[in-house]
């Protein structure tokens, strides 16, 4: 059996990162942790996480500038990024909002693949979706 | 010699049967090759007009597009039927036995006529009688071509009102139906047509319909309209028992080609793809007390059904006016509004509507029903006050859910709960505890923070900056389950993003104050 699997969740939000971490430590992961853009580079660069997720809008540099970063670093540009973003929800009611969510939410993805993440994650954050693209995307790596 | 010469004169002519025939014979090719030879280049046209719309373009040019779209469209109908028409004069025209989809046939025949309907103001108007089978075998292309047809004359000789399509059952023959179709209008089509007019028309309904086996019949009333009449048989398609519940179409307003007419009220035949059809509408769990707010009288006989059916009470009203006055007598749950009304349209309504409730405190859900589908048009039912749009083409299943989700939680409120329990406890994986522990996480450490962003973005009339820290904390509140504090802080974030900060501040408050509440609920020892 290898050594538990390592996941850094960089997000603002405390509580975005509390729950990551309660919900991936159950699954057997060990979670690093950081609450912004620099601090989430620094850590990746010292632990060598096996899989990094970031949140995309953070104050003093966001998830896409971090993920450059860590893609432009020897030490880090193998780690799989995973983006974590708010884009609201397209079901029910906010149908005339929709179209502009939409094409957001693509604008975030194209610039999310260009700067390097290989997976997507939606806010409002549901736990299985969590746990399975975390299965997924370090089960290619490996 | 000169009776000689009259003899051979004589002689030299065909027999008078004969040369009809021979020339008939001519014709016939002639027009057969014409026709062929019409349809492939405007095959092309039609192909690459739709592949056009799909590019970039200004409204302008996709309106000119629309229009030559439509316009090949019935040009190849006219194409068709001379190609039939030779075959009919040679005695070679075989019908089709395929099996099709009623509505789906009726959708796109009707279709080719929705964009010259809508330049002219006029409605046009799909109606399948319930207890309809759909799934049925005959010729469906034949059919197409004699639905265009009478169609686009009913179309072309009205300039006001309504042109409406109706198919119902004549008669149930066991394996066959007796389908009985009227294609009515105001306009004098009839006595037009049968003065000749501009077309083929009915030179080519005529033996179509009489090829599938039925009969076609005019109804002429001077001053009022005229209507034609025509009866298939169809077999039904074995082992499909499916009828229609309720179906009715209307056409939308800037009609694409292929999608020219919208499914106002769909039915379960109408159903894209051929995946299953849905059952009948559910039978909703919290009835409601329904306004139904709109002109046309069949949409609104459809409407009530259906919304029936799921188990509603409906009141009809037949403009904005009459809805006002509907209000003053009852209390409703919602209402469901139609933009274009005569008298009082949707908005000016809703205006009134929201003004005299500033006085109650009440507040009314009001939905519109619009084809609009520009942010613009929606912003405007927006603007006057609705609380959200119901997009034509909706479905009765779309219908249903919109009001599900709409459902008083109690009787002061139609808003989102303070704690969505379930959608928290997916965020955690169902772990009770996770959620308490990151929701306090949430309230000490991230929600200070949140404000002073959003409230140092006010101060500075940053809408940006307003909008991207709304944004975050949306993700988070929506996370946690804090749904009525997720779609403030949305519309705080859109408010933002329009660059609308006037608002903004009330809406801040009133998301302070929904915060609070949200936290309330973890207060108690029990979630649930």
């Amino acid at each position: 059996m290898k050594s538990k699997k390592r996941v850094l969740v960089v997000d603002d939000d405390h509580s975005i990162v509390q729950l990551l971490r309660l919900v991936l430590e159950r699954e057997g992961y060990e979670v690093l942790t950081a609450f912004d853009g620099p601090e989430g580079l620094h850590t990746a660069w010292q632990e060598r996480p096996d899989l990094v997720i970031l949140d995309i809008g953070m104050p003093s540099m966001d998830g896409y500038e971090v993920c450059r970063r860590l893609h432009s670093m020897r030490e880090t540009a193998k780690i799989p990024v995973m983006m974590l973003t708010a884009k609201g929800r397209l079901s029910g009611l906010e149908g005339l909002e929709a179209k502009r969510v939409l094409h957001r939410h693509i604008e975030e993805r194209v610039e999310g693949f260009d700067a390097g993440a290989v997976e997507f994650l939606s806010k409002p954050v549901v736990a299985k979706t969590v746990v399975e693209a975390v299965e997924r995307v370090l089960r290619v790596a490996d | 010699m000169e009776a000689t010469a009259s003899e051979e004169g004589i002689k030299a002519l065909p027999e008078p049967q004969e040369a009809t025939a021979v020339t008939g014979q001519a014709q016939s090719g002639f027009l057969a090759h014409v026709g062929h030879e019409m349809r492939t280049p405007l095959q092309s046209i039609i192909s690459l007009t739709a592949l056009l719309l799909n590019t970039e373009m200004t409204q302008e040019q996709r309106d000119y597009l629309t229009l030559i779209s439509s316009s090949a469209d019935l040009l190849l109908a006219t194409a068709n039927d001379v190609a039939d028409f030779s075959d009919l004069q040679a005695g070679c025209l075989q019908p089709d036995e395929s099996a099709f989809d009623l509505c789906q046939v009726v959708e796109r025949a009707v279709g080719t006529s929705a964009f010259q309907a809508h330049k002219k103001g006029l409605e046009l108007i799909c109606h399948i009688l319930p207890g309809t089978p759909v799934a049925l075998v005959s010729d469906p292309a034949r059919l197409h071509q004699v639905l265009v047809s009478l169609t686009s004359d009913a179309v072309k000789f009205a300039d006001h009102g309504e042109v409406l399509v109706r198919v119902e059952t004549q008669a149930d023959l066991g394996n066959e139906v007796e389908l009985h179709v009227a294609v009515s209008g105001p306009g004098a089509a009839v006595a037009q047509r049968r003065d000749g007019g501009p077309g083929l028309g009915l030179s080519i309904v005529q033996p179509l319909v009489a090829l599938m086996g039925g009969r076609v019949w005019t109804e002429d009333q001077p001053g009022k309209g005229s209507a034609f009449h025509f009866t298939i048989r169809p077999k039904k398609e074995a082992g499909a028992a499916s009828v229609v519940a309720a179906y009715l179409l209307k056409p939308i307003k800037q009609a694409e080609p292929h999608q020219a007419v919208a499914r106002l009220l769909g039915s379960p035949g109408a159903a894209q793809g051929d995946e299953g059809r849905p059952g009948p509408i559910a039978l909703c769990e919290a009835p409601l007390c329904i306004l139904f707010v709109e002109d046309n009288a069949s949409i609104q006989w459809a409407g009530k059904k259906i919304l029936e059916q799921a188990g509603h009470s409906v009141q009809l009203a037949g403009n904005g006016l009459e809805a006002i006055q509907k209000l003053e007598q009852g209390e409703f749950d919602l209402i469901l509004m139609d933009v274009e009304m005569p008298q009082m349209d949707g908005l000016e309504a809703t205006r009134l509507i929201r003004e005299r409730e500033a006085a109650s405190g009440r507040h009314v859900p009001i939905l519109a029903m619009t084809a609009y589908a520009t942010r613009a048009d929606q912003d405007k039912c927006l603007q006057a006050g609705m609380d959200g749009c119901l997009l034509k083409p909706f479905t009765p299943e779309k219908l249903t859910q919109v009001l599900e989700r709409l459902r008083p939680e109690d009787s002061t409120s139609m808003s989102a709960p303070h704690l969505d329990l379930e959608a928290g406890l997916q965020a955690v994986g169902g772990n009770e505890e996770f959620l308490r522990e990151a929701v306090q996480v949430f309230l000490e450490q991230d929600l200070p923070r949140h404000l002073a962003q959003l409230r140092d973005g006010l101060g500075r009339g940053d809408a940006r900056a307003v909008r991207a820290a709304a944004h975050g904390l949306k993700g988070t509140l929506g996370s946690f389950g804090g749904m009525a504090a997720y779609s403030l802080a949305q519309r705080l974030e859109a408010a933002a993003e329009q660059g609308d900060l006037g608002d903004a501040q009330s809406l801040l408050q009133e998301l302070v104050t929904e915060i609070q509440s949200f936290a309330a609920c973890f207060e108690r020892p029990g979630l649930g």
